[in-house]
């Protein structure tokens, strides 16, 4: 490709040469034939660059700092002098040094860059292509190469951290675990003191009850379980509003995760369902391989699309163990069927838990100045939303963003 | 290598960097000085005005050319010298410093005419050193705009006059140190602002200044040899025993140098057409195994080889 210079230098020459010509100036003449043939000798040469551009990590968390280096080598047989140029993507801000290098390389000689990138959105990303421009020394003549050196990178988000779940299933796998059922039973939660019964264990007398009562007197627990849980989280185009660092599908993912790895820590089966232009579902699983790939499939969810919680329901209600509590991490915003979905999931005793970050909060944030009337009326109609919810049998966690999720987890909502 | 090391290598890439910058600067100064004194040389007397100035009529071109390189001089000089005043020097003080000069000027002379053709051969003076005074501008305060019109005037004084003298060597000479002066000049800006802005390491831009300069003296020769070799086209053809057809297409004419110009230049421009879009590269490669055969060394690793049938022969069709 031509550059500027070489673009006057040429529209010079014709002019001085035609000038001459017509003038029958030979001085205009013979400059412009020197022009010209400055230009057409210029360089003839395409030295080969060869960039190696390593990423020393493939996963990393929201927030990290990633160092990445790119060499280039002249393996041609004469110097040349290059620039290299690497693509970052955009969500990506580069927090030291420079993603593009300059260096006139003798034959055989390497450069270096090196430059830091701080990951602050989750996703995945490609690094690349490496962009190669080769100048002639009087800088004439350029050309561009993209070479094939592209490099992944996942950005996970930060785990939350949880201490308890609001799971409280009548309707449990009958296997020792970690969520209290509201029965008596083995477990670790003091649930109710009753009388002694023969045959109870004598270190489950409450000495001190049964001196106060004059009669023998024992702690009963809270059984606690397993229990199976599909966590449904709306990404719906709605959800990306707000800033790409803050809107409502970032903290459900970021919530989805962390609550995921809890329940998975805890050997507790977990599924996965999302919606936003397309249903995707995991089916329920445990182990740590189960945590990769919700984890994976989280980090790879983006807001697009309109597709209602009812619909996904339906889709998803054939992977669906029985009795399974269903946990929809949603904002609740442009979501006609909600109270449907959740009137056909209490029909068919599942449990459903809403975790809402609320997206008026964060346009509160962004807004600077008074609070319209219209927004307190949304507010409204949200409250309005919840109590609906709640009168049919869910339970809602209105989740403010400026508390963190584990608050918000204790609470556990004030109905169900 | 330790850090003291390391830090003292550094440091003397730097320097070296620099020294290479000003060399261009000084360079490119050279030139433009040269192409200045040549044009001069050429249209010595040509204009009307000069015939009429006292002062410039009959001037040599070393006088004409230093006269013109000091008043390009201190104009240019002008914005630094005012720095070291000790008070702040305002548009005020410039009207006032003019009009000051001018009465100096006319109480001098003390008549009206003498004061006007004196006033007339300083503008022509200062006009004549326009492109000395913005070339030296551009280089010394790295500004691409002045050396672009430094290049017009240089141009509208080489145009404005009707040059009828066929001088080949003078005509030539004064491309060349005019193209040497663009190309410096822009190299020189060009460096200046990657040294200034660090985007090209002191090592690596002192390293360039080397080849480009290397590689200019190289292109600049054949470029004169290739444009000496297009305008005297009929005494190459007729040298090679055609002056017959060098007559009959009237190479000898102002046409048929512009024509073989054309022919010349136009093919080489389209070679290097076909060039940037690799079609040459099969031809080169064949060039190269030619060579390699012909040297008897092995042919590079990864070039390219004709293809042949297994008997070791070339295919004949």
């Amino acid at each position: 490709m031509w550059t500027m210079k070489a673009a006057t230098l040429a529209s010079a020459g014709i002019l001085s040469g035609m000038a001459g010509f017509l003038l029958r100036d030979f001085q205009l003449l013979v400059l412009g034939v020197m022009f010209i043939s400055f230009l057409a000798l210029n360089r003839f040469f395409r030295p080969k660059i060869k960039v190696e551009r390593p990423i020393p990590y493939y996963k990393v968390f929201e927030g990290d700092l990633v160092d990445l280096y790119a060499y280039v080598r002249n393996e041609g047989g004469e110097s040349a002098l290059v620039e290299v140029y690497d693509s970052v993507p955009t969500q990506m801000r580069i927090a030291a040094g420079d993603n593009s290098i300059l260096a006139h390389l003798s034959p055989g000689e390497e450069a270096a860059m090196a430059y830091t990138v701080e990951t602050p959105l989750r996703g995945h990303y490609v690094f690349g292509p490496v962009m190669v421009r080769r100048r002639d020394y009087s800088y004439l003549f350029f050309d561009e190469e993209k070479l094939i050196e592209r490099g992944y990178l996942s950005v996970y988000p930060r785990l939350e951290e949880i201490h308890t779940t609001p799971i409280r299933s009548r309707y449990m796998i009958p296997y020792f675990g970690t969520i209290g059922c509201r029965q008596a039973g083995l477990g670790s939660e003091f649930y109710y003191i009753r009388d002694y019964v023969m045959g109870d264990a004598f270190k489950r007398i409450n000495w001190k009850a049964s001196v106060r009562h004059q009669k023998w007197l024992v702690n009963e627990y809270e059984k606690e379980n397993l229990c199976d849980v599909m966590v449904f989280v709306d990404a719906r185009a709605i959800t990306g509003k707000g800033s790409p660092l803050r809107n409502p599908l970032e903290y459900s993912v970021k919530a989805a995760v962390s609550l995921s790895t809890h329940l998975l820590k805890s050997r507790n089966e977990v599924g996965l369902v999302t919606y936003n232009d397309e249903v995707k579902a995991i089916f329920p699983s445990i182990g740590e391989r189960q945590v990769q790939i919700i984890t994976s499939a989280l980090v790879g969810t983006y807001a697009r699309g309109d597709i209602p919680l009812l619909t996904a329901v339906e889709l998803a209600l054939p992977h669906l163990h029985p009795r399974c509590t269903v946990f929809v991490i949603s904002s609740l915003d442009g979501d006609e069927t909600l109270v449907k979905a959740v009137q056909l999931m209490r029909d068919r005793n599942y449990e459903v838990i809403f975790l809402s970050p609320s997206l008026l909060d964060i346009e509160k944030d962004m807004v600077v100045g008074h609070v319209s009337i219209r927004s307190e009326m949304f507010q409204q109609e949200r409250d309005n939303l919840i109590c609906e919810l709640r009168a049919r049998g869910a339970v809602v966690m209105d989740w403010n963003i400026h508390q963190p999720l584990y608050r918000v987890l204790d609470k556990g909502g004030l109905a169900g | 290598m330790t850090d003291e090391t390391s830090s003292a290598a550094r440091t003397e890439y730097a320097y070296l960097a620099r020294d290479r910058v000003l060399l261009l600067m000084i360079l490119s100064s050279a030139f433009l000085f040269l192409s200045f004194a040549m044009n001069w040389e050429m249209n010595r007397g040509s204009f009307e005005v000069m015939d009429r100035s006292d002062i410039l009529h009959g001037l040599g071109t070393v006088e004409a050319s230093l006269i013109a390189l000091a008043v390009a001089a201190v104009i240019v000089a002008l914005p630094e010298a005012k720095r070291s005043l000790w008070f702040e020097y305002t548009a005020l003080h410039l009207v006032a410093t003019v009009v000051g000069v001018l009465v100096l000027l006319l109480v001098v002379t003390w008549d009206l005419k003498v004061f006007v053709n004196v006033l007339v051969q300083t503008f022509v003076l200062v006009f004549f050193s326009a492109p000395l005074i913005f070339g030296l501008f551009g280089v010394l305060h790295h500004r691409p705009v002045h050396l672009v019109i430094s290049a017009m005037f240089s141009f509208f004084i080489a145009g404005g006059v009707r040059n009828t003298a066929f001088e080949l060597p003078y005509l030539l000479l004064f491309g060349l140190f005019f193209l040497l002066f663009i190309e410096l000049a822009e190299s020189t800006v060009r460096c200046w602002n990657l040294l200034d802005e660090k985007r090209l390491s002191e090592q690596h831009l002192a390293s360039f200044v080397d080849h480009y300069l290397r590689n200019l003296a190289i292109f600049m020769t054949v470029s004169v040899v290739l444009t000496m070799l297009v305008l005297n086209l009929h005494y190459v053809i007729g040298a090679l025993g055609l002056s017959a057809l060098a007559d009959s297409v009237e190479l000898r004419t102002v046409y048929g140098q512009v024509m073989s110009c054309v022919v010349v230049l136009g093919s080489l421009g389209l070679l290097r057409f076909l060039h940037d879009r690799g079609y040459t590269a099969p031809w080169m490669a064949r060039l190269k195994a030619l060579r390699a055969r012909l040297t008897g060394r092995a042919p590079e690793a990864g070039a390219y080889v004709p293809p042949a049938e297994p008997n070791g022969r070339y295919p004949t069709k």
